[in-house]
């Protein structure tokens, strides 16, 4: 998290759909059409960088307090959070191809949460943080000193992409931040384990 | 659309990260630092594509002028992050080699230095950078000279010693190294027995193996 | 950078065993660095400065205060740093007591414990599974009990307080976590990890329970001069 950190720059770039509460001229390049005006009530994606801040600010005809401005756009639910994957997070988050939903799903999440106050879709990713962290914990415990060595002589063009492990299916659907959260472990556990068998 | 130029940058920097994180993934203590090409047409683009947002003047008292120059400011802010983020990444790296003891090497264009991998770095580097390196270097020389840390070795080996006295084996021919406890002609495969503040540099670069 | 991001975070195995290192360990000594009881004598049988009998020692070991050090007697026990307490060894200067905990007898008492509570840890020393790693390495010949008995005890401890980390895994939550009686070796390994978790836990239960208290903006919506512009344009 912060202002350089590259993941979080990266999870900002995430387009989400909204929609244009009023006609705006000189716009036109957010929907492919430079030079053109965008219309009230069309939809576009817009990065989240751009969305989350058009979202609540709004302007009045030049006057007013400026508090009871409507938004210059609508945030509609993105896919991400549509009801049919929170079902699947519901039923089995561990089964969850998380990655495929979304690599920032969690930052996404936080910064959706914080939009909308949004008190359920909080307590939802929370169990599901919580059910996927045993299964990223019992992975990154998962050390075979061996396989260490192995990946020395592979080098840059193995199957380790991210700096992980490729040992079960499940480590193929992690989000970004968990990768980050089993490299850590893992090289933790790999480190006491070494010196205990040194 | 504006800002598509900084994503790229910033995916080329996380994947500079993924890199520099699998190898620093290997903690065997001999640092292997590298940074790739700067992305000088990347960073060039997104400057042009700046002054062009500045220069549309987009704008107006009307809500949807006032939208668009809302638009406008934060491709603006989203650019500068973009950039920000890509040039601290890098810097980060670059500090990395200075404490590695690499940025003499790569700053020398590769002359003189032992490993042919860090020649090329200094091509890698903008004109900025490089200075930025020699800088921070030298800053970093200043501090190490410093008088409070004169019996501190800051580049020093982070693994607690368990021993005052080490056996070591030779990797690489080093030439004679003289020590309190006599001169020791380092030829490669050949073993020694040393005080381990003696040869922890020699350790560092290369020359010898604990055993 | 100067500390690498791995060291930053948590501590290495090296450093802890350097940090036991430094915890006192009972030895029987097998050399004496004073004279034992008589004093003003002049009967120094080395005729280590003879005339000069009112200094007791034969020699002193260099250290930053006189005790224990200087008052090693062979055969009587004393308390010294396992680092001094290893290097003595190592040249057959004395015998490490292993500590009443690392006995058949005491591990075997943790174990019971560990059975006996499912929830709770057995109060082992912080440096447990460390100290004993380097007893059984350096000085297995100053045991009493078979060695190898003892490695499986300790393997066994280790085995069953590390499924019960596992079960409280699945309680973590974004406030607090208790870890009574775990050791440092053992919280290293699962520090990291359960940073992560929580601070992500707390991340997300912030984002939905700041405005219930009354605060206004959240923190993260905006970088930089962003939130100033906003101000201004409304």
């Amino acid at each position: 998290m912060g202002y350089f950190d590259v993941d979080d720059v990266l999870a900002d770039a995430v387009e989400v759909p909204c929609k244009f509460q009023l006609e705006v001229a000189q716009v036109g390049f957010l929907a492919g059409q430079p030079g053109e005006s965008v219309a009230r009530n069309s939809k576009l994606e817009l990065p989240l960088w751009l969305a989350r801040i058009l979202a609540i600010v709004g302007a009045g005809d030049g006057e007013g307090d400026g508090d009871g401005d409507t938004p210059f756009v609508e945030l509609l639910p993105p896919d991400t959070f549509a009801a049919r994957v929170m079902n699947a997070v519901k039923a089995d988050p561990v089964a969850l191809d998380l990655h495929a939903v979304s690599p920032y799903f969690y930052a996404l999440a936080v910064k959706w949460v914080n939009l909308f106050s949004d008190a359920e879709l909080g307590e939802t990713v929370a169990r599901l943080l919580l059910a996927r962290a045993q299964e990223i914990n019992s992975n990154a415990a998962n050390v075979t000193l061996v396989e260490r060595t192995l990946d020395d002589l592979a080098g840059p063009l193995a199957s380790r992409q991210n700096g992980v492990h490729h040992s079960s299916p499940f480590m193929l659907t992690m989000d970004e931040w968990e990768k980050t959260v089993y490299k850590e472990a893992h090289e933790a556990y790999r480190d006491s384990k070494k010196w205990l068998l040194q | 659309m504006y800002g598509d130029l900084g994503n790229k940058l910033i995916i080329e920097a996380k994947r500079t990260q993924q890199l520099q994180s699998r190898r620093n993934g290997i903690r065997d203590g001999t640092a292997n630092v590298s940074i790739p090409q700067y992305n000088d047409a990347l960073v060039r683009g997104i400057i042009a594509e700046v002054e062009q947002i500045r220069e549309s003047g987009a704008g107006g008292d009307a809500a949807a002028g006032q939208c668009a120059h809302f638009v406008n400011l934060l491709c603006l802010e989203r650019n500068k992050r973009c950039l920000l983020s890509y040039h601290k990444m890098r810097s980060e790296i670059m500090d990395g080699m200075a404490w590695a003891g690499t940025a003499g090497d790569v700053l020398s264009g590769g002359g003189g230095a032992t490993d042919s991998t860090l020649s090329d770095q200094l091509g890698n580097l903008s004109h900025s950078e490089q200075s930025y390196l020699q800088q921070y270097t030298d800053l970093l020389t200043q501090m190490k000279s410093a008088p409070a840390f004169a019996d501190i070795d800051l580049a020093g080996s982070l693994t607690p010693p368990s021993d005052i006295f080490i056996d070591v084996r030779v990797l690489k021919d080093a030439g004679e190294i003289q020590t309190e406890y006599g001169t020791f002609n380092l030829v490669k495969d050949s073993q020694f027995y040393v005080r381990q503040s003696d040869v922890e540099s020699l350790i560092q670069q290369g020359y010898l193996q604990k055993i | 950078m100067a500390l690498p991001a791995h060291l930053s975070q948590t501590f290495s195995p090296e450093e802890i065993q350097f940090l036991v290192e430094n915890e006192p360990i009972k030895i029987f000594p097998r050399i004496t660095t004073r004279q034992q009881v008589k004093r003003n004598h002049g009967d120094d049988r080395n005729g280590f400065r003879s005339t000069t009998s009112w200094t007791p020692h034969r020699w002193r070991m260099i250290t930053t205060d006189e005790a224990p050090l200087n008052n090693m007697v062979a055969m009587q026990s004393t308390n010294v740093a396992l680092w001094i307490a290893l290097l003595l060894k190592q040249q057959a200067k004395c015998n490490i007591i292993a500590p009443e905990w690392l006995t058949v007898k005491g591990l075997d008492r943790s174990i019971q414990f560990e059975q006996t509570y499912p929830d709770r840890f057995s109060p082992l020393p912080w440096d447990w599974l460390v100290l004993s790693e380097i007893l059984f390495k350096r000085a297995s010949d100053d045991f009493h009990d078979p060695v190898h008995e003892l490695r499986n005890r300790i393997q066994d401890l280790r085995e069953m307080r590390q499924v019960k980390v596992l079960k409280g895994l699945k309680y973590l939550n974004e406030s607090h976590l208790q870890l009574d009686n775990l050791s440092l070796l053992e919280i290293n390994e699962l520090r990291s990890f359960i940073v992560n978790i929580m601070n992500k836990l707390r991340d997300i239960h912030n984002a939905f329970s700041v405005d219930e208290q009354g605060e206004s903006e959240d923190e993260d919506i905006s970088y930089g001069t962003m939130r100033d512009s906003s101000t201004n344009m409304s």
